[in-house]
């Protein structure tokens, strides 16, 4: 096994970690259990996710002759998708709001 | 299936689980996936060396997947009760199985 295929494997046993306790934490709220084999393929569902996206968003930002990933990009994703959309814009929106309240802070200062 | 907007039951479930005003849930929201490993996932999924990627970027990516994640759990138990994920039925020891994430698969990665 090469030095990068650890890589893979930590980094998705990282995923399935935090995959497990964000489906824990919906199956509490509902009253159910998810079975283990349940959640890893939900990870592997989710890996294959990160992939389609990290090579879309670099797709985007390059269309438009950025290098740097932009939450414009991000939004693009949900394009097909306006209730999504509506959910990433208001986090786009809050992390701006949150920014320039930072900003407008430290100058005050 | 309804084409133009095929999740828009399903799409409000995770953030209005209860009449508690938003501000309050995002707040309550302890369980996420770290900023950190979001940029290592993605990171490592770009081809160009070159390409950087945003702070506020990564946040947003993390929500897209807290939601992804959230939205296959409720989908796979809404598909078991036929509909309603609340739903008190008797099978309130609901075993999630691969089966039901196979079922529900297909439609969650076309709204995604």
């Amino acid at each position: 096994m090469s030095a990068d295929d650890t890589e893979q494997e930590r980094l998705k046993s990282a995923l399935w970690y935090h995959v497990g306790k964000l489906v824990d934490d919906a199956c509490l709220d509902l009253n159910v259990n998810a079975t283990p084999q349940f959640i890893g393929s939900l990870t592997e569902l989710a890996w294959v996710q990160f992939d389609n996206i990290a090579k879309d968003l670099e797709n985007f930002a390059k269309h438009a002759n950025r290098s740097t990933v932009s939450t414009a990009d991000v939004l693009l994703l949900a394009r097909k998708n306006p209730d999504l959309h509506g959910l990433l814009q208001k986090v786009v929106d809050d992390e701006a709001a949150e920014r320039a309240a930072k900003a407008a802070g430290k100058s005050r200062r | 299936m309804p084409p133009k907007h095929p999740s828009k039951a399903n799409e409000e479930v995770p953030s209005h689980r209860n009449d508690e005003p938003k501000k309050i849930q995002e707040e309550e929201r302890k369980v996420k996936i770290p900023p950190e490993l979001i940029a290592k996932l993605v990171k490592n999924f770009l081809e160009d060396e070159g390409t950087k990627v945003s702070g506020a970027a990564i946040k947003t990516v993390g929500e897209y997947m807290h939601l992804f994640l959230t939205e296959a759990v409720y989908r796979a138990v809404s598909d078991r009760r036929d509909g309603d994920p609340w739903a008190k039925t008797t099978n309130s020891g609901l075993m999630l199985e691969v089966e039901d994430l196979e079922k529900i698969a297909p439609q969650l990665l076309l709204d995604f």
